[in-house]
């Protein structure tokens, strides 16, 4: 009756062990434990036979293995959160600074000192006559002339149109593109300048290819349409 | 040994079931840990997209305003670009994109943004290629006599978090 003693064996288990070292050895005891240690009169040098130590070990590696597997993993989970994070919180800056100084600019895509306009705009849209720029030029609030561009995977600023750079977002992302549309520029042409700002952002890790992000916001600039001679 | 002769042996193991415990309470732990990691890549998501939709939504907002502003300086009178746009009871729901130069293009629920991969524009314009995106912008404007109230609102999904929404709202007064 191997079921029946084996239920035995567990309920005796489950017992203190003092409780049940104190009895009587029952039947199904005395077959399972036979030349255990956990006998009273076992030896005290009784070591482990070959068979236990090697299903010792199996275990214990098989848990092992799975339990650092499911720790490293969990490492590099929090480490690709971690960087998904970090370009967020980046692009997320860029974009909100680049809003920002939009709105209160004016002089947009204005011309440099070689006479060249300082906005690289490679396209017009023949619908709306908006200019696609790969960069933006403008005069802030403050009065200086502010270039915004990419340069290398990183978005670079720019107060004094052009000649020095200053990276806007940081090393450990990459922003793969970065697109100006400039609508209503022309003075005179009833139009406040619309910006509209387009910016991707990567994170570096290898780990997390096309988890991108796609941001665009755009910008109605509040300085006043006058034209050349300054009629509004 | 000094206690061999006591009751309780010092040699005594763990039983089975006490080993059992010890393993299933160390799992439950390691199992909680990785369901918040999952959880925190779900959430990421949802944070994105509304990253990306306030920025969209805040477009919208934009776009009205320069076209309110166009009525003004162009001397087409105030809010002549939505009069006539309106479907009745003073509101009129918009689909404007950065291209938008009239009030024409009218809102329906079922109109998705589309993303376009090769100039990673959000325009209501299908083109070659375009990806029809999880978001959904309704610029509602509202016109009562000099003050025009536009609501921007972006609908999206996130997973099986549905309708999550965005309101933008900016009033505009008569200014010319």
């Amino acid at each position: 009756m191997i079921g029946k003693s084996m239920i035995t064996y567990f309920l005796n288990l489950m017992r203190w062990p003092r409780r049940a070292a104190s009895r009587e050895p029952r039947a199904a005891r005395k077959f399972f434990f036979y030349a255990s240690r956990l006998t009273p009169h076992a030896s005290p040098t009784a070591g482990f036979t070959l068979v236990e130590l090697l299903i010792a070990i199996t275990l214990f590696s098989i848990i092992v293995s799975v339990a650092v597997g499911g720790f490293t993993g969990m490492l590099r989970t929090q480490r690709q959160i971690s960087s998904l994070i970090t370009a967020d919180a980046n692009v997320s800056f860029a974009i909100e600074q680049m809003a920002r100084e939009i709105r209160t600019g004016s002089d947009f895509c204005p011309l440099g000192s070689s006479g060249v306009s300082l906005c690289t705009c490679p396209q017009t849209d023949p619908m709306t006559g908006a200019l696609s720029c790969d960069d933006i030029a403008f005069v802030n609030a403050e009065g200086q002339t502010v270039v915004y561009a990419l340069q290398g995977g990183i978005l670079q600023k720019s107060v004094d149109g052009g000649a020095t750079y200053d990276a806007v977002t940081a090393t450990s992302i990459t922003i793969p593109y970065f697109n100006v549309l400039v609508f209503g520029n022309t003075a005179g042409d009833h139009w406040n300048p619309r910006i509209t700002v387009q910016i991707g952002v990567a994170s570096n890790d290898s780990t997390l290819v096309g988890q991108g992000l796609n941001l665009q916001t755009t910008v109605s600039a509040r300085s006043i349409d006058c034209d050349a001679s300054g009629s509004c | 040994m000094i206690f061999h002769d006591k009751k309780i042996s010092l040699r005594r193991g763990q039983t089975l079931i006490e080993a059992l415990i010890a393993l299933s309470v160390i799992t439950m732990g390691f199992l909680g840990i990785m369901a918040l990691l999952s959880k925190s890549f779900f959430y990421n998501r949802t944070i994105t997209d509304r990253l990306t939709a306030s920025y969209l939504a805040s477009e919208g907002v934009e776009i009205a305003k320069n076209l309110i502003d166009h009525d003004g300086y162009a001397k087409l009178g105030w809010g002549n670009c939505f009069a006539g746009h309106m479907n009745g009871g003073g509101v009129g729901d918009f689909a404007f994109d950065d291209t938008s130069v009239d009030c024409t293009a009218a809102y329906a629920s079922n109109m998705r943004l589309q993303l376009d991969p090769t100039t990673h524009a959000y325009t209501y314009q299908t083109t070659a290629g375009s990806v029809a995106t999880a978001f959904s912008r309704d610029v509602r404007v509202a016109l009562v006599g000099d003050e025009i109230t536009v609501a921007s609102i972006v609908t999206w999904d996130t997973g099986p978090l549905t309708s999550q929404s965005v309101r933008l709202e900016d009033h505009f007064y008569k200014w010319r």
